[in-house]
């Protein structure tokens, strides 16, 4: 048994060795297919994290009367965050609305000049953040039910902010969607490539694996060795396309940021899941294209 | 040790070809120990029965029995375990072109489970009995047909079969390597291994003065001791 095995990873090894210019192929092949795994997944978490900072950007605010107290603005925005399933709800005091309008607009001096001249004209608020549009309806809805006489104006309700966050949510919406599609297209055609690829190697044996068999081996000690060959495919193929990642990532080092998201942190943050990525799609197809691939032949 | 009881084989219609009739209704029984030539003219079938007891080919009509076991009866992935007490000498050579001559010959043992050291010292060996000592590391396609040939003998022989099936062994070699090849064969069944040579060629089959199957328009037409080539 132990001389089997150890046979058919010599026999895989040579097999590798000889077939040359097909082995180069087919290692191409499973590199762009692990390399495109991999570049899917990295994708699809900066999109959604792009997504998600898009969406946060989609908030609406509450702005309360002028003489309405702190600590009761405080317990509107406890009662909501216990009713809702929120991202985040933010108080803002009237000092403090007046202090950032300063910070932002301190180099205009019409605009400070007229501030002076009519005082804090700036409402206290709360900022409501929500993943999706039924919440923010539904805040604004109970907001305006329980809190009218506290409450000066929902920003849901006015300057077309509705509009504008029904559109945002659509549009990330039809992106996620559109990401699930495009991915499991990919993948399944990098399978299938894969698959064509390593049958189309192995055809290239079909006549030895005939032979083999008349001279007396086993599907197992066959098939063993074709396993063997197809991990090392399958090996190499996972090791230059993770080289090939990470020298992009480096290449993107200067400060590439989406939305706040580094590239290249962001590769480091998933390293394990990527590795396993890595080596599961290239020696895991590779494998199992062997194997099938290998069976089509021991009919003899 | 083989028995065929009334074996047909008919190769099903091809194309626009109808379907070809190749053996009908054979039978004859070949003892342990015997040298059996099979005689017959190019097309007569004698590559069909000797594929039909490696199992290459199934029996249409009919049993072949190897050892008291049906062939018919052995499942594909089981036939490993009968292919590796024959020794079959290809009229076509069937070597491994991605291997070398020595891992051709040692590639025999190999799939049998044979040690390291036992492929260390028998593959030697037999290269020099076939003569192919200086060749063991080229492949096939550095070959002539005829150390092709030897090369398909010496794997043949090498993990010591009960049975040698040699299909027109000596139809590449010359004068000298033939007589060589057949003393070898002649050799090896004194030794108690069983051989089946299905050859053509009158002289080889008159020089043995063996059994002799004749096999024509698809039947037996005789089976006789010490025979001589007739057709």
């Amino acid at each position: 048994m132990l001389t089997s095995i150890k046979r058919s990873f010599i026999l895989g090894w040579k097999n590798f060795k000889r077939s040359g210019g097909l082995s180069v192929v087919a290692i191409m092949v499973l590199m762009v297919t692990t390399f495109l795994a991999t570049s899917l997944l990295l994708a699809q978490e900066v999109m959604e994290e792009t997504i998600e900072e898009v969406e946060r950007r989609a908030d609406i605010t509450i702005y309360f009367t002028s003489i309405t107290p702190g600590d009761r603005i405080m317990e509107v925005a406890e009662n909501i965050d216990d009713n809702f399933t929120l991202l985040g709800i933010d108080y803002t005091s009237q000092h403090e609305a007046l202090e950032d309008f300063r910070q932002r607009h301190g180099d205009n001096p019409v605009l400070m000049d007229a501030l002076d001249e009519v005082g804090n004209i700036f409402n206290p608020r709360l900022d409501v953040r929500a993943t999706e549009v039924e919440t923010y309806r539904r805040v604004s809805d109970y907001v305006r039910g329980n809190y009218s006489e506290i409450v000066e104006e929902i920003s849901f309700y006015s300057y077309g902010r509705k509009e504008a966050i029904e559109s945002i949510f659509s549009i990330t919406s039809r992106i996620r969607r559109a990401l699930i599609v495009a991915g499991t297209i990919l993948a399944v055609i990098s399978v299938l490539i894969v698959f064509g690829t390593i049958r189309l190697s192995i055809y290239s044996f079909s006549e030895e694996i005939k032979i083999m068999k008349l001279v007396g081996a086993s599907n197992a000690f066959m098939q063993g060795s074709f396993i063997v060959q197809g991990f090392i495919l399958g090996l190499v193929a996972s090791l230059i396309s993770l080289l090939v990642l990470f020298g992009l990532a480096g290449l993107m080092y200067q400060g590439y940021n989406v939305f706040g998201i580094n590239l290249e942190n962001h590769l480091f943050e998933n390293l394990s899941l990527i590795l396993i990525l890595q080596f599961s799609t290239g020696i895991g197809l590779s494998v199992i294209s062997s194997a099938l691939a290998v069976k089509r032949y021991l009919d003899v | 040790m083989i028995t065929f009881e009334n074996v047909t084989k008919i190769y099903p219609p091809y194309k626009n070809k109808k379907e070809t009739v190749v053996l009908k209704e054979v039978s004859f029984q070949v003892d342990k120990g015997e040298f059996v030539c099979i005689a017959g003219k190019s097309g007569a079938g004698k590559t069909t029965l000797i594929r039909m007891i490696t199992g290459e080919e199934d029996v249409t009509e009919g049993k072949i029995f190897f050892d008291g076991e049906d062939i018919s009866k052995i499942k594909r992935r089981k036939l490993y375990k009968l292919r590796r007490r024959i020794g079959v000498i290809f009229q076509d050579y069937k070597l491994l072109c991605s291997k070398t001559v020595y891992e051709n010959i040692a590639y025999s043992l190999e799939v049998t489970g044979a040690s390291s050291e036992e492929i260390e010292k028998d593959v030697p060996e037999i290269l020099d009995v076939v003569d192919l000592v200086e060749k063991a590391q080229q492949f096939p396609e550095q070959l002539s047909g005829g150390e092709c040939q030897r090369v398909a003998i010496a794997r043949a022989l090498i993990h010591d079969p009960d049975l040698i099936l040699a299909d027109e062994p000596t139809g590449d070699l010359d004068p000298y390597h033939s007589q060589n090849i057949v003393d070898l064969l002649v050799k090896i069944n004194k030794t108690g291994t069983t051989v089946l040579l299905a050859t053509h060629d009158k002289e080889i089959v008159n020089y043995l003065e063996k059994r002799v199957i004749t096999i024509k328009d698809k039947k037996i037409t005789s089976d006789v001791k010490n025979g001589r080539f007739r057709l």
